[in-house]
């Protein structure tokens, strides 16, 4: 079981690379950026944490083809390798309705919008697309594998018929055994081995001695998830259309200070694992044991994120040895 | 305060290193982010790949900015390093 951070480009360059850096001394595998148009840019943002880490892999996600060609991702991805050779990854998505609904751009087709992204982007980065077809001038350095973030139970199947591993959306965190599951049955009907395929999870962590300090702290997070269900899962979770909407507004008008008054404690606790050290670790421990490869620690992390980060490795070294 | 007794007693703190540590987590997660110029960035940043970031002159300058960007904050951490009084 590996243990992998997610740093939001939220914060300036300077912030990112003291955070991975430190990522890069404790034990975490891959440090994940997430990938929103009014955050930093996660090209310039990866490039400045690959200079100053040795060992961590960057993960560079979760990118979505309707903001971004897959030619471009596969090009960022081989040009990053030359700084942090064989610690890239990528990871794709379809992006978030809502968000992409606000720019005028319409979310369509997202299953097969992806599935060419994972080809294209295949194409560009294989030594056979030398000569003749596009593809790049150049070769990467390691391979790099690509991740399928995935909320959706079509999403999920494309995941582990074409991905080299899949990021379960953290919308799941209330049901984790479910996706699971499905991946299970998806890979069996497929032929593909389980040891091909990475199955990781993302969850939001915030972790404080105050319970309610860290609760607060990710609030405007949860409110980001809430907001992108899908409305079979909304339903399943028995949350309201008019919370979805009233979150969404919110979101597209990036008020996130607003979030804490918004977003109630209920969902918090569906969609966020938050609290005490202590909690954290209970909850930690009990979804290492449902047999996934990976755990992405995401969101805010905690009202402290440095001294989170240093408690989260303590967490996890403790129970995975 | 006064600056120069400031740097005074910065440089003979025995928790110098602790203080080095709050103040860049006030800076990490204030939201007047832009009280950190780039090149106070790159000096910082420059500073914790070292591991010199509890030097004093850089203990100095994390209080400068801090100070700017979370003032109460801040005074409470140099209280609790004994750099300032109580109120």
């Amino acid at each position: 079981m590996k243990y992998s951070l997610e740093i939001p480009p939220k914060d300036p360059i300077w912030r990112l690379q003291i955070y991975s850096n430190l990522a890069d001394t404790l034990t975490f595998d891959t440090i994940w950026l997430s990938n929103h148009y009014y955050n930093r840019n996660i090209a310039v943002a990866a490039t400045a944490m690959a200079s100053v880490t040795k060992r961590a892999r960057i993960g560079l996600g979760i990118m979505n083809p309707y903001l971004c060609h897959p030619v471009m991702m596969a090009q960022m991805a081989a040009t990053l390798s030359e700084m942090a050779p064989s610690r890239v990854s990528i990871g794709i998505g379809a992006g978030d309705r809502n968000v992409l609904e606000s720019l005028g751009v319409v979310q369509e087709r997202p299953v097969e919008k992806v599935r060419w992204a994972v080809r294209t982007i295949r194409e560009m980065l294989s030594e056979a697309s030398r000569g003749g077809v596009p593809g790049l001038d150049f070769k990467a350095w390691g391979r790099i594998p690509i991740y399928i973030a995935a909320q959706g139970p079509r999403m999920l199947r494309l995941s582990a018929e074409l991905g080299d591993g899949i990021l379960i959306n953290t919308s799941w965190l209330p049901n984790p055994k479910k996706p699971l599951n499905i991946l299970r049955g998806v890979l069996d009907e497929v032929g593909r081995s389980r040891g091909n395929f990475l199955i990781e999870l993302e969850a939001l962590i915030s972790v404080h001695e105050d319970s309610e300090k860290a609760r607060k702290t990710v609030k405007p997070y949860v409110g980001v998830v809430v907001q992108g269900l899908s409305p079979e899962m909304a339903l399943e979770l028995g949350i309201s259309g008019e919370t979805i909407r009233e979150i969404g507004a919110l979101v597209r008008a990036r008020m996130w200070l607003e979030m804490h008054k918004v977003v109630p404690d209920e969902l918090v606790e569906l969609f966020s694992i938050a609290g005490t050290p202590g909690y954290v670790r209970a909850r930690l421990e009990d979804i290492a044991g449902i047999g996934l490869d990976g755990l992405v620690l995401g969101g805010p992390l905690g009202p402290t994120p440095r001294k989170a980060m240093i408690l989260l490795n303590e967490i996890v070294r403790e129970f995975s040895g | 305060m006064d600056p120069d007794d400031l740097r005074r007693r910065i440089g003979i703190l025995q928790s110098r290193g602790l203080l080095a540590e709050d103040l860049l987590d006030i800076l990490l997660t204030t939201y007047n982010y832009s009280v950190v110029s780039p090149e106070a960035a790159g000096e910082i940043v420059g500073r914790f790949l070292s591991g010199k970031l509890d030097s004093p002159d850089m203990v100095y300058m994390l209080v400068d900015l801090s100070l700017k960007a979370e003032p109460e904050k801040t005074l409470r951490v140099l209280r609790l390093h004994g750099l300032v009084p109580e109120p």
